[in-house]
């Protein structure tokens, strides 16, 4: 009768091991031309630059229930502040890429107070207006963004005991960034910010008898979410070194929202796989030509039909089914501590 | 002076054509809950649809609109079925969001391989131009103003007076209750997006001789978006005066700068949205507990 | 006299016309059970709101632990020690029932986020949880998603969870509804659980014997008005009462 929990090495362990075992062999064989074309490696850069945006939206709407557009533009404002800086004022890039991301989170969080004063859907159509008021400005503000022709000539990421000159070395860099990212996301869920926010998602009343902030816990995802996008901003400005205000519009938000749900909205290694799909995909669907897009467009409405959670959230159902069997064959109650991540 | 007159009537007009697709988009909240993200494309399909209905077909102008009323009615509904219906039971508001993007992509995409990506002229609806003083100004802003004020007290008179409107109060209300006492909800339902998307698509037909018919045209959207919210929470009359403030604000800031007029509106925007979060006609509702 | 631990005084609440609360007084003490009962619509649910602060109260002042926290919003009161259940049991429907009893913690931890982050040890819950889960009659699997349990092994946790946070007072919504005989007994000994580690208790139930059984008190609403408070003796021979339940006139 008394709930206990499992104590040892169980299963999830086991996964845990074979998983950083498996990152470990990606970081040391992938980058190199015998694997990876230069392209596909800079393809797959990209994928996770947008997946460390997107983890972002993962805290956002997955773990806090809120639409927001604001991704393009928190990811302008880091690419902008960091293209800048290293361009203009000759910074170094790494501190470049750090004060940004630092004035991008600031930023953020000033945003945040002033938005979630509005409610749900009310949120989500204001932070359209805040991503169009940043494309405003980055395509119209000649003397600082360039406008409409945009910054070049960006110089590549330098951490000091590496330089990057080459997309093999971005992907060292960026694969352990993510990595890092993805650890502090998954972190996250099982602390009680994570709970916080999935209580103000599911029944803001409710979290708010249990003493949660609802407010404040929202603002606080929103700055975050706009960290991890001034992150991947920078990181984008460097990786291409070259930036125009056009990937910071309105419309690249949607393609974030659309990566998170793709991959699963509960899930953060969903995150990854929606946005590494949705990178990746395009360059081996050149056959559809201009009917790509609408090809894309109709298979998000019928993802949302057919997977409203997402493949990862496919996964988790088919899990919790197997796990309901075995426990209907068992009289005693299984107390396996797996987690969801 | 002259200038102030000619600022002051593009910019209502402008807040009519935003208007009309905010009262589409809040039709929509109020019966099914839910915003549609593809309203812009709506809109610009409008203006493409009419497109071909006068220089395609070259209806003269009576046709045109007793068959842009039908092609309208049934892209609402074929749109409704497409985006909404198979979510109706979804437990999840978002996953009916996500589709309404789908749906702006695929629309936008299906303009293009029909109509091709070069902006097409449309030929103005009232052709002339009123000369006031030093200021001069095109009939079709007039004419915007005309049609939006009509079809706005026409959308009245039928949710307010007619028995269809009653009906579609009832489903929005309570789709459940609805359901239980009768009410055929998916003619409720149908009908709101049918007439929501005509309100977009005339909203398109008079916004294409001024701005050109291209794809840019669902951009209109986000100021409706800003319209709405800046009005107030759901009310109609909220959506429709923040619109039109909106056009105003954005024909003024013309006077101060022309490529930051976006910025301007929203900045606005958000300023008052910080002094008064409800916006200025939304009452502080006590939330459900 | 026990310390009064909850004071309501001369509370006023309408909604635009419709009056929910009129010039309401009530009080609780510590390890005492207040049965708040009355007619639909008489105002009871709206009254626990007004106490944990999801609805502002237009006039009046709810005075909790001696200190006034009228002004205060629902997050900080219920750090200060109000916790509550709902008529129907609000949980995070996609989370398992883990994080679900985690926010109960949560709140009795009282962490900054930045502290949890960094897995700061918080109070044992286990020992805690045991206890209560022993009374209430039933086990779970930590993983289980929330919705897997029977409805009224969720009212059942929903009191767990809220005595998790050990407050001071705790505001119980109908906990008996849809529950079976047995499982109402359950509650009733959760409550009295509650009462014996000296919290002090609000109940709404439509269930006669249970609020006449468990109560020590009892406040009755008609109309956002009190029109009987006392013991259960009392309010079951009380005219007014009985005129109330059975439809007498509005000024009944």
């Amino acid at each position: 009768m008394l709930m206990t929990r499992k104590k040892g090495f169980t299963l999830t362990h086991a996964g845990y091991i074979a998983a950083a075992v498996l990152c470990v062999l990606i970081f040391i064989f992938l980058p190199s031309e015998d694997v990876v074309s230069r392209y596909m490696a800079k393809v797959i850069n990209e994928g996770f630059i947008y997946f460390i945006a997107v983890l972002g939206l993962c805290v956002m709407l997955g773990m806090g229930g809120q639409v927001t557009f604001s991704t393009a533009g928190m990811m302008g404002i880091g690419a902008y502040g960091t293209a800048i800086l290293a361009t203009r004022f000759g910074m170094p890039t790494l501190p470049a890429l750090l004060i940004s991301v630092v004035v991008g989170g600031i930023f953020s969080f000033v945003m945040g107070l002033a938005l979630f004063r509005l409610k749900g859907s009310y949120f989500s159509f204001a932070s359209i207006g805040f991503t169009t008021l940043l494309y405003t400005i980055f395509s119209n503000w000649m003397e600082v963004t360039g406008g409409p022709d945009g910054i070049s000539r960006i110089p590549a990421l330098d951490l000091g005991f590496l330089s990057c000159d080459n997309y093999y070395d971005y992907f060292r860099v960026y694969f352990i960034v993510a990595i890092i990212c993805f650890l502090v996301v998954v972190r996250m869920r099982k602390t009680s910010f994570g709970r916080a926010l999935a209580s103000v998602r599911d029944n803001e009343i409710a979290a708010r008898s249990f003493g949660i902030n609802a407010y404040m816990t929202k603002v606080f995802s929103f700055t975050i979410a706009g960290v991890l996008a001034c992150l991947a901003g920078a990181m984008y400005a460097l990786h291409a070194g070259y930036i125009s205000p056009e990937p910071f519009k309105y419309d690249q938000s949607t393609i974030y929202l659309i990566m998170v749900m793709l991959g699963g909205v509960d899930s953060t290694f969903g995150a990854f796989i929606g946005s590494m799909l949705l990178t990746i995909l395009p360059e081996q669907m050149r056959f559809l030509q201009s009917y790509y897009k609408l090809v894309y467009g109709v298979g998000v409405i019928i993802l949302m039909v057919v997977m409203p959670m997402g493949i990862m959230g496919m996964v988790h159902a088919l899990r919790n089914k197997i796990r309901m069997i075995i426990k209907r064959k068992k009289t005693a109650p299984v107390q396996a501590g797996t987690e969801v991540s | 002076m002259y200038l102030y007159i000619q600022l002051a009537i593009t910019g209502v007009s402008m807040g009519m054509l935003y208007a009309l697709m905010a009262m589409g988009l809040i039709l929509i909240v109020k019966a099914v809950g839910v915003l549609n993200f593809a309203h812009g494309q709506l809109f610009m399909l409008g203006s493409y649809l009419t497109f071909m209905l006068t220089h395609q077909w070259n209806l003269p102008l009576w046709g045109v609109v007793l068959c842009g009323i039908v092609v309208f009615a049934i892209c609402g509904a074929a749109y409704m079925f497409a985006c909404y219906w198979p979510l109706r039971n979804s437990p999840w508001k978002v996953t009916v969001i996500i589709s309404t993007l789908g749906a702006s992509i695929a629309l936008e995409e299906l303009v293009r391989i029909i109509w091709g990506s070069n902006p097409l002229t449309m030929k103005p609806i009232v052709e002339g131009t009123l000369y006031i003083g030093s200021a001069y100004l095109s009939y079709q802003y007039l004419f915007i103003i005309l049609i939006g004020g009509g079809l706005m007290a026409f959308v009245y008179f039928l949710f307010e007076k007619s028995f269809i409107g009653k009906l579609m109060q009832a489903t929005a209300q309570d789709r459940y209750a609805a359901d239980l006492i009768g009410i055929p909800t998916v003619v409720a339902i149908v009908a709101t997006y049918m007439i929501s998307m005509c309100l977009s698509g005339t909203g398109g037909w008079l916004a294409g001789p001024l701005f050109l018919v291209s794809q840019s045209l669902s951009s209109f959207a986000q100021k409706a978006f800003a319209g709405i919210v800046l009005g107030g929470f759901g009310s109609v009359k909220g959506a429709i005066v923040g619109c039109i403030l909106i056009g105003l604000i954005e024909s003024f800031s013309l006077l101060i700068t022309d490529s930051y007029k976006d910025a301007i509106v929203f900045l606005v925007l958000i300023i008052v949205l910080v002094v008064r979060p409800t916006g200025i006609f939304g009452e502080k509702i006590a939330e459900k507990a | 006299m026990a310390e009064c631990l909850l004071e309501v005084r001369n509370v006023n609440k309408a909604f635009g016309g419709v009056v929910t609360a009129e010039n309401v007084n009530m009080t609780v003490e510590a390890g005492q059970i207040r049965g708040l009962i009355g007619p639909n619509g008489a105002g009871k649910t709206t009254l626990l709101n007004l106490i944990s602060g999801i609805y502002d109260v237009d006039s009046g002042q709810i005075i909790f632990n001696g200190q006034d926290v009228t002004k205060l919003p629902t997050h900080k009161r219920a750090r200060m020690g109000i916790g509550r259940t709902f008529q129907s049991p609000r949980f995070m429907n996609r989370a398992n029932i883990e994080d679900n009893l985690k926010v109960g913690t949560d709140l009795l931890n009282q962490f900054g986020y930045i502290q949890s982050f960094f897995g700061k040890k918080g109070h044992d819950f286990l020992a805690d949880l045991n206890e209560l889960m022993e009374i209430a009659g039933f086990t779970f699997d930590w993983e289980d998603q929330i919705t897997a349990l029977p409805y009224g092994q969720q009212k059942l946790l929903e009191i767990v969870r809220a005595m998790l946070a050990r407050p001071k007072v705790i505001l119980v919504d109908e906990p008996a509804a849809g529950l079976n005989k047995q499982e109402q007994e359950r509650a009733s000994q959760l409550l009295f659980k509650a009462v014996k580690s000296g919290m002090g208790v609000v109940l709404i139930e439509h269930s006669m014997d249970m609020v006449m059984s468990i109560c020590d008190r009892i406040t009755v609403l008609s109309f956002g008005r009190v029109i009987a408070e006392g013991v259960p003796v009392e309010i079951a021979n009380n005219k007014d009462v009985v005129e109330a339940y059975l439809g007498g006139d509005d000024d009944a």
